[in-house]
């Protein structure tokens, strides 16, 4: 029998932001000793008071915007109470009841198996909510530390419809949404250092059956391939269950990546009641219209933006993902959009270099080989003016006069040519390399050479 | 022992003056063990303030077990204030365990006495600062107030005590009882230091995000002002059924002596207000049972960790809290927890949300009628130690009167207005929100034209 999957994502995205998301506590822990990046306030003592982080709730609105969410003017911070001894106050500060936006959708473009098929799926967006993140609890032998550093760093959690249909579309919707945030610049989003976190509700049922199977969660996916890893395994699992008569069970699963595995963790009856209320502590935030609006407006350069507009620019969409792939595709549509007249295929060939450069080819026409060795200076930093004089460069105009002169200082070998000894070319280019010292590309030469003989 | 008293008091022999009352009284926690400074500001005088207000001198037990020896490494915004003003924080006051109480009974530190009667109760939460104030031990301190535990114990006491508008009075380091309703006010021996240390205490506070920003007017001047032609409402729902017919009588007859003053008294009616007392004391046990989660002995306090052979985390939880917890602090948490949970939520802690906007609309109402409203502060004098102590709810009924301001957020003080049986009978006056100024007018006035002893 065939089955269908659905699967929905629960992600948790930390934000970038200077200070915590209810302190002043600077809100870069990393690398930094356990529980030194901790105040009063995030260590749960008793008398402190949260103050929302203004940053944090511009930023959680603009990624919602840029889901496609209907913002909510009213948004409220609750409670979440469980007892937890990373979660030094008895509960967490979220939002239940009034999120920062609701009902989004996210289509999304992505090349491929074949490699050049362009396919696209929408995944809609439940809701995406601030909250505050917890301590880290690590685990010893025979005792559990605590670590608070981690301890208040704002977190955005997105919630999706079950619109998903596959491992790989969960983990195509995960690397849109990374590039989102990263972009914004919102977000670090790493998910090996846990800036992006991701959990998965999965189900599924025999093909055609419209009522959803039992869905199970599985969380601890921390990184794009543990994700697809896990959700295939865990079809596989349910599959295995459903096909021997057995029932598939409403639990909680963690992915061990040691052994492949996903292994129970909980089942739905020791399930918490979280006791949402009001956070009296907190005014509610309240925004305007104008406010919003102004926010969207800053929202230009999303990455199903940054595709469309590069396809435009006439590259095609397998170089536009590969250009993706290596973070350069803003690059490439702010430098096409600041001088149109550049080619497209040199700025996609020779990404992350700034407007000068590719107007230097333009105007000098240089060898590919020059090209490159500039290319490589600057990205070590050397400046361009300074790059282009350390390197003997030739145009094709020059390359092309010394073609001629060598063809004509060479005629003999010309005529073993013409008459059939084709090999001889490999001569005639060796004399041409010796001319122009290597500022020529071999490449290049070879079709000039070709190209004049039959001339 | 007033304000102006006590700036020429002598520092050793205020100590061993308070070291000898304490004795009988038991209404300090921590006393200094020598003279500390004075600064030279309006307020240079010592004090003692109520053990819930984190201090960097003192240990802050809020007189529980479970914080007997804890130590803030912060201190409160409104210790910062007063010690800017000179004041000298000479020790901390005796309460009922996390501020939940009406008689100081529940006080892991023991009972405090009643002054003026050591075989009654001094009232709660803040007894021991009432009982300091009344006995002449400081010229004032600091309460704090969530359904009358200021107004209640000073009106047993016979001494002034002010719960200021919510959001007045910045509530950073104040240990939250219930967030969406404590205040801390001043507790003193004359409505005029009471205006003065307000002054003092007050304004908005960058700490707490419900500190409100209004500028803080000039209570001692404001409160000279004349109080001919101000509308005093007496709301008839706040006498009669449940108050004692002897307190009815002494506040009536304070009100016919401030008619003779010129004020204008009108019967009005607040229709909601008996319900303030129900909805109070779901609203106030739904935050206690969250705000008092954190004391878990995982970061600070008690902690029977490690060393008592704790198997899980859930046994040192369960120990800790078990032991280090009071009675009265338990049954708030599991009448909290239960109004709260899933399935209770909507029929109790949302409805009495609704209840208490009612409530307030019925005040918003009124006070478009009146300036003031004057009421009896607590149905009875104070009772006999331990005549309560084991029936919870007649000890809540003690704060009939008193919970409402705390719903509805406004301001309300309570002065002596006469003897009732040998008894301080406590007058109310609740004003509109920030209406400090006209409420403390109403009672300035009283007080210098009466003396309360002999009424």
């Amino acid at each position: 029998m065939e089955y269908t999957s659905t699967i929905g994502l629960e992600i948790h995205t930390q934000l970038a932001t200077k200070s915590k998301m209810f302190c002043r506590c600077n809100n870069d822990a990393e690398d930094k000793a356990p529980n030194t990046v901790v105040c009063p306030l995030c260590m749960g003592f008793p008398g402190t008071l949260p103050v929302t982080n203004k940053q944090a709730v511009e930023w959680g609105t603009k990624v919602a915007l840029a889901l496609g969410c209907k913002i909510n003017l009213f948004q409220r911070f609750d409670r979440k109470n469980y007892f937890y001894p990373d979660l030094p106050k008895g509960y967490q500060i979220s939002q239940f009841f009034f999120p920062v936006g609701e009902n989004g959708k996210l289509l999304i473009d992505y090349l491929a198996d074949d490699k050049r098929t362009k396919k696209e799926f929408t995944v809609g967006i439940t809701r995406l909510h601030l909250e505050e993140d917890a301590g880290k609890s690590i685990h010893a032998s025979n005792a559990t530390l605590v670590d608070f550093n981690r301890c208040g760093t704002p977190l955005m959690e997105i919630v999706t419809e079950p619109d998903i249909t596959s491992p790989e579309e969960a983990r195509i919707f995960m690397q849109e949404l990374q590039r989102l945030v990263r972009l914004m610049g919102v977000s670090h989003a790493d998910m090996e250092k846990g800036h992006l976190r991701v959990d998965a509700n999965i189900s599924v049922r025999p093909k055609g059956q419209k009522e959803l199977g039992t869905k199970v969660e599985v969380k601890n996916l921390n990184s794009f391939k543990y994700l697809e890893q896990a959700l295939k395994f865990e079809i596989d699992r349910q599959i295995k269950i459903l096909e021997s008569g057995g029932v598939v069970e409403q639990e909680t699963r963690g992915w061990d990546s040691k052994t492949n595995t996903s292994i129970s963790q909980r089942s739905k009856e020791g399930s918490i009641d979280y006791r949402y209320f009001p956070e009296p502590d907190l005014p509610p935030v309240v925004l305007t219209e104008a406010e919003v609006n102004s926010w969207k407006k800053d929202l230009t350069m999303l990455p199903r933006e940054l595709r469309e507009k590069s396809e435009k620019f006439k590259l095609s969409y397998d170089r536009v993902t590969e250009l993706q792939g290596k973070d350069a595709l803003l690059g490439f549509v702010k430098l096409m959009e600041q001088d149109s007249s550049l080619d497209p295929k040199a700025v996609a060939n020779w990404p992350n270099a700034d407007l000068a450069f590719y107007q230097w080819i333009m105007k000098q026409e240089p060898t590919s080989a020059a090209i490159k060795q500039v290319y490589t200076a600057i990205n070590s930093g050397v400046k361009l003016t300074d790059a282009i004089k350390q390197i003997r460069t030739i145009s094709v105009g020059e390359l092309e006069s010394t073609i001629k002169t060598v063809l004509s200082e060479n005629a003999q070998a010309v005529a073993k040519h013409q008459a059939g000894e084709t090999k001889i070319i490999g001569f005639l280019i060796g004399q041409v390399m010796n001319k122009t010292k290597g500022s020529a590309d071999p490449d290049q030469i070879k079709d000039m050479v070709s190209r004049l003989l039959t001339k | 022992m007033n304000i102006a008293e006590a700036k020429t008091i002598d520092l050793k022999n205020f100590l061993k003056q308070a070291n000898d009352a304490n004795k009988e009284l038991n209404a300090l926690i921590s006393i200094a063990d020598k003279p500390g400074k004075l600064g030279s500001g309006e307020l240079a005088v010592p004090c003692f303030i109520k053990d819930n207000i984190v201090t960097l001198e003192y240990p802050t037990t809020c007189a529980s077990k479970i914080l007997e020896n804890f130590q803030s490494p912060y201190e409160a915004t409104v210790i910062t204030k007063l010690k800017a003003a000179g004041v000298w924080v000479a020790g901390k006051t005796n309460l009922d365990e996390f501020a939940l109480g009406a008689s100081n009974e529940n006080s892991a530190f023991g009972v405090v006495k009643n002054p003026i009667d050591k075989s009654r109760v001094p009232g709660g939460s803040s007894g021991g600062s009432t009982a300091a104030v009344a006995a002449g031990l400081t010229p004032f301190s600091l309460g704090s107030d969530t359904g009358g535990s200021i107004r209640q114990p000073a009106a047993f006491c016979g001494v002034v005590g002010l719960k200021p508008t919510y959001g007045r009075v910045s509530r950073y380091g104040l240990i939250a009882m219930a967030s969406s309703l404590d205040q801390i006010g001043p507790i003193t021996n004359t409505v005029e230091d009471c205006a003065q240390v307000l002054k003092i205490i007050s304004g908005v506070d960058p700490k707490d995000a419900t500190s409100l920003p209004v500028p803080v007017p000039d209570y001692p001047a404001e409160i000279k002002k004349d109080i001919k032609g101000l509308k005093i409402g007496v709301p008839k729902e706040f006498f009669g059924e449940g108050v004692d017919p002897a307190v009815d009588k002494k506040v009536k007859d304070a009100i016919a002596k401030i008619k003779e003053l010129g004020a204008v008294i009108i019967e009005v009616s607040l229709p909601t207000a008996p319900f303030a007392l129900a909805t109070y004391y779901i609203i106030q046990p739904a935050e206690v049972s969250s705000n008092l989660a954190r004391f878990d002995g995982v970061k600070y306090g008690l902690s029977l960790g490690a060393d008592d052979q704790i198997e899980t985390i859930e046994e040192l939880y369960k120990k800790t809290r078990a032991l280090g917890l009071g009675h009265e602090v338990k049954r708030r948490i599991m009448l909290g927890t239960y109004t709260t949970s899933a399935g209770f939520r909507e029929a109790y802690y949302d409805r009495a949300r609704k209840v208490a906007q009612l409530i307030k609309q019925d005040f918003d109402r009124v006070f478009k009628q009146v300036d003031v409203l004057i009421s009896p502060t607590t149905p009875t004098v104070a009772f006999k130690l331990g005549e309560r102590a084991n029936n919870p709810l007649a000890m809540y009924k003690a704060d009939l009167l008193t919970a409402p301001a705390n719903l509805v957020g406004i301001p309300a003080i309570s002065i002596p207005c006469g003897l009732a049986d040998g008894l301080p009978v406590g007058l109310q006056v609740m004003g509109p929100q920030l209406g400090e100024s006209v409420i403390m007018r109403v009672a300035h006035h009283f007080e210098k034209n009466y003396n309360w002893r002999e009424l």
